[in-house]
């Protein structure tokens, strides 16, 4: 059997860990979860000197000291899998603190390798890494690589496959005095001849027993010497207690670090300080956070990415629409040279075509959309923005953090409502996820451009924008009352590191464009279809009946919802139809208006302009913006949560939606 | 009346704590736990018996009577709750706290016992963020005060007051070395984890655009965190 060496990247975030990965693996990638939780998990293969390597992103963490899900998902991957390489990529602007997963990961006992990443900036300040030392205090390989020039990767790979060979355990250990190497002693000696646990590095455990790392306690809960390790343990702790003054956690990390510290001064010719190395990170932070200019820039900034969608998107968009129209054409024209059934044509050119086609002229407007996320994201904007907005975020109940979902929720609530996991209170999540589908994603687009297009031309961007506005609006004020209701207890910490500022790799962000524009496409190629065909079905029964006319299923169906409608200005029977069917996937709303009046493009908009008023397109884009998430996102929501949830997110929204359109259409009908 | 002098009331306290503890009362528990000698204590059993709050046979077990329990329950409240208050609320050590305690337990009214129980239950009931805020502000407001009194005695310059905040309260481009964190923080682990330490210097860098959360500077990078949490930050300013 040919090996495969399984290698593991482990790193602080903003580290360069998804920028190496992809350097490592190029295109040979597969993003899911991890196993039991909905927490990405990228992972890739590559092929050195013959030998297939198997890759893991980890997620972006300081410590492994399992406070957060993502410290607890390393962890467990670390312990449960036993990769054979793990390699730490260190930020080496700040040794000192990346270091700190580096040691945690030695006395987890891995065999790791040291990339000292980002080597371009600091050797561009005319500082040496003394790698000879650092390799000899720390007994383990290490490497410079910069990651977003491609440099060092070749490095990476043979030093990868050097300490696989090699296979020597390592030795190192941190001296944490006399006091605690007793203590680390004593214990050792006890679990060891127990045999506790004994899966877990002895000294590793005895460690995370005195630092009373909750997990490992919950491990010794259950065994048959559970009371008498934690007398142990609690006795240790006393008296280390009562020697320092203070509590052993403290001691222990203290004593880590100052052993860094000493470390990277050694090694360090010239140890930064903050001005040089923040210089630019500084002055443009005087400016982006500035007290009066921060918010300006950052609302300016969202407005700037919605303008950029639409502007770039649009003759690309075109493009794919003549496209469609001339296939459509095509097929139409092969059918009746074949001869085939009418039901046929219609199936492929009515069903297929029109409804596929609705969707992907999208495509340009969302890879777009996601091609600005992912430059803020690697810019390190996105930490700002947080910073920016926690106040506003926290007055609604949510945490700086939830930002980030709410944000990948105006691409699509799926990653949105995802991202939630990066929250670590369950509360905090569960009010974010509840609130995300009201963050109007890029598969309300295609109805906004659609209404918006034939109704308001000239201000296209700004009645998009609007909503957009009125769904974050209503965000705060639905999560201020589920808040009141649901959670009255405070909120999770912000404690969040602003990463300088660094130029975004083209790679890397075409990468993650292209992945979150397929995990779309994927959706549409799925759940969309089968929609479509579904429309199409209900549309063409009862046998016989002229298709999609109001005598067939889908037309009875939307006649007795349409009075409910009227209200809101838009009673047709076809408008309540389409709505219907955007619960299947909100893109499919203007699929199915294509397909119930029989016409794509500019026929639809033509047809659009006569069926509704601006007031009653405004009122039904409103409707379309908050009436229940799609399947897609309900289904995720069920997966996040539970089924109370994700039955609250769907009615809340449901009326929601159906009170604001009315409202509209009320309000507005006593002005005009 | 049924006045008895501190002493008697000690006595019957200890009595109705050795039998909260013991299955029986004994002579010689209450000896060994006041440090008195045996025949002050069957003196003193044989007023309370007389006062029918005990009842004691020669030789035998000490029994409280219904009377007596009530009696002892009432001062052991009044010592608990000033107990709390001297230790839990203002921080005063527990040896001080128990001793003071001990004292001012016989000549509390009721009334005041009531009062002070009430503040320290309303003070107990606090969510911990806000218990955090309360007494960060009036560890700050007694700092501050004692500033104040070193100022106006500024001359005679024997009056060491140190310059100890929480967090929160440096002010943009301060400077201060870090003392301690709160031990009894939820988010103690994930501050050590990121470098903020006791000796570790922060510098406040920025405070966000709406007025939260700040930026500081640590070990070479940003961090920001909100004001609230900072609370659990005691620092010592440098400059
Ligand atoms: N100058 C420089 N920038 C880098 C290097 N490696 C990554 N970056 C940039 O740092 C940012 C964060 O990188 P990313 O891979 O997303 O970090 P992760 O959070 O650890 O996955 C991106 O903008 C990268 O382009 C490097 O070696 N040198
Ligand atoms: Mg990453």
């Amino acid at each position: 059997m040919k090996k495969k060496i399984k290698i593991a990247l482990a790193g602080n975030p903003n580290s360069g860990k998804t920028t190496i990965f992809n350097n490592l693996t190029g295109s040979r990638q597969h993003v899911g979860n991890w196993p039991g939780v909905t927490v990405e998990k990228k992972d890739g293969t590559f092929t050195y000197e013959g030998i297939e390597m198997k890759v893991v992103d980890l997620p972006g963490i300081y410590s492994l000291a399992s406070h957060s899900l993502d410290e607890k998902i390393a962890r467990d991957f670390l312990i449960e899998e036993k990769p054979d390489v793990v390699v730490a990529i260190i930020d080496s602007s700040n040794l000192e603190r990346n270091l700190y997963l580096a040691v945690q990961l030695l006395e987890l006992g891995v065999n790791l390798i040291l990339d000292l990443n980002m080597i371009d900036i600091i050797e561009n300040k005319g500082i040496k890494i003394d790698i000879k030392e650092l390799s000899r205090v720390m007994s383990i390989p290490v490497i410079k690589t910069a990651a977003n020039k491609g440099k060092g990767i070749d490095n990476l790979k043979s030093a990868v496959k050097d300490i696989y060979d090699r296979r020597e355990k390592n030795t190192f250990e941190i001296d944490y005095g006399n006091d605690l190497e007793n203590e680390i002693r004593n214990l050792s000696r006890f679990l060891g001849e127990k045999k506790i646990l004994s899966r877990y590095s002895l000294r590793w455990l005895v460690l995370k027993l005195l630092e009373q790392d909750e997990n490992i306690l919950a491990k010794i809960k259950g065994l048959p010497e559970e009371k008498e390790v934690e007398k142990k343990v609690f006795e240790s702790i006393a008296k280390l207690e009562k020697h320092f003054g203070y509590d052993v956690e403290t001691a222990i990390v203290e004593r880590r670090y100052a052993f860094l510290r000493g470390l990277a001064k050694e090694c360090c010719h010239k140890i930064m300080g903050i001005r040089e190395r923040k210089e630019i990170t500084d002055r443009i932070d005087q400016i982006v956070t500035n007290k009066f200019l921060g918010i300006p820039i950052f609302l300016g900034l969202m407005w700037l990415t919605f303008q950029l969608v639409f502007t770039f998107g649009a003759p690309l968009a075109a493009l794919i629409d003549s496209f469609f129209g001339w296939l459509g054409g095509i097929v139409s024209l092969g059918m009746n040279v074949l001869a085939a059934p009418a039901w046929i044509s219609s199936l492929l050119v009515d069903g297929i075509i029109g409804g596929v086609g609705s969707v992907l002229i999208f495509l340009p407007n969302i890879l777009l959309l996601f091609l600005i996320i992912s430059i803020l994201e690697g810019s390190g904007y996105m930490a700002r923005a947080a910073f920016i907005m926690d106040r506003v975020m926290h007055t609604m109940g949510l945490h700086g953090k939830s930002f980030i979902p709410m944000m990948l929720g105006f691409g699509c609530n799926i990653p949105g409502i995802m991202a939630a996991r990066t929250l670590e209170s369950e509360k905090d999540r569960i009010l974010t996820i509840l609130v995300n589908p009201l963050m109007s994603c890029s598969a309300r687009l295609p109805i906004y451009t659609l209404f918006a297009g034939a109704f308001f031309a000239k201000h296209q961007g700004l009645v998009v924008f609007s909503l957009y506005f009125m769904g974050i609006v209503l965000a705060i004020v639905v999560a201020r009352i589920f808040k009141s209701i649901f959670f009255k207890q405070e909120v999770a910490p912000l404690i969040m590191e602003l990463p300088p500022y660094r130029l975004p790799q083209v790679k890397s962000v075409l990468i993650h464009m292209w992945e979150k524009g397929s995990l779309f496409l994927k959706k549409a190629g799925t759940i969309i279809f089968v929609g479509v065909i579904f429309i199409w079905l209900l549309a063409s029964l009862p046998a016989g009946v002229e298709y999609a006319s109001k005598e067939s299923l889908i037309g009875k169906l939307g006649s007795l919802l349409a009075p409910l409608f009227s209200l809101a200005g838009f009673g047709t029977w076809q408008a309540a139809v389409s709505l219907l069917f955007g619960i299947v996937a909100k893109e499919i709303v203007v699929g199915t208006l294509g397909t119930l009046y029989g016409v794509e493009g500019m026929g639809l908009k033509n047809v659009i302009l006569q069926q509704f008023t601006p007031l009653s397109a405004y009122a039904f884009m409103a409707m379309s913006l908050i009436y229940i998430p799609c399947i897609a996102a309900i289904a995720t929501i069920k997966k996040e949560t539970n089924w109370k949830w994700t039955a609250l997110a769907v009615g809340y929204s449901l009326i929601l939606g159906w009170v604001v359109a009315v409202l509209i259409y009320q309000i507005g009908s006593l002005f005009s | 009346m049924n006045f008895l002098s501190p002493s008697l009331e000690d006595y019957l306290e200890t009595i109705l704590m050795v039998s909260l503890q013991e299955k029986v009362v004994r002579v010689k528990d209450i000896v060994k736990l006041l440090n008195v000698k045996a025949a002050s204590v069957i003196g003193a059993i044989k007023i309370l018996n007389e006062k029918k709050l005990v009842n004691h046979e020669k030789y035998g077990y000490i029994e409280l009577t219904t009377k007596g329990e009530m009696t002892a329950k009432k001062i052991y409240e009044k010592h608990q709750i000033l107990f709390r208050l001297f230790h839990k609320v203002l921080g005063v050590d527990v040896q001080t706290a128990v001793k003071d305690a001990c004292q001012i337990e016989h000549y509390i009214s009721e009334e005041t016992t009531k009062k002070i129980t009430e503040l320290v239950e309303y003070i107990e009931t606090l969510s911990d963020k806000k218990k955090d805020l309360w007494l960060s502000d009036f560890g700050n407001f007694l700092r501050e005060a004692a500033l104040k009194k070193k100022n106006t005695q500024n001359k005679d310059g024997r009056n060491q007051v140190s310059s100890i905040l929480t967090l929160n309260n440096l002010k943009i481009g301060q400077k201060a070395k870090i003392i301690k964190i709160n031990p009894e923080s939820k988010i103690k682990k994930q501050l050590l984890s990121m470098g903020v330490l006791p000796g570790v210097e922060v510098t406040v860098r920025k405070v966000a655009p709406l007025g939260d959360p700040i930026d500081i500077i640590l070990k070479g990078y940003h961090l920001t965190l909100r004001k609230e949490e900072a609370v659990c930050i005691e620092v010592e300013v440098l400059e």
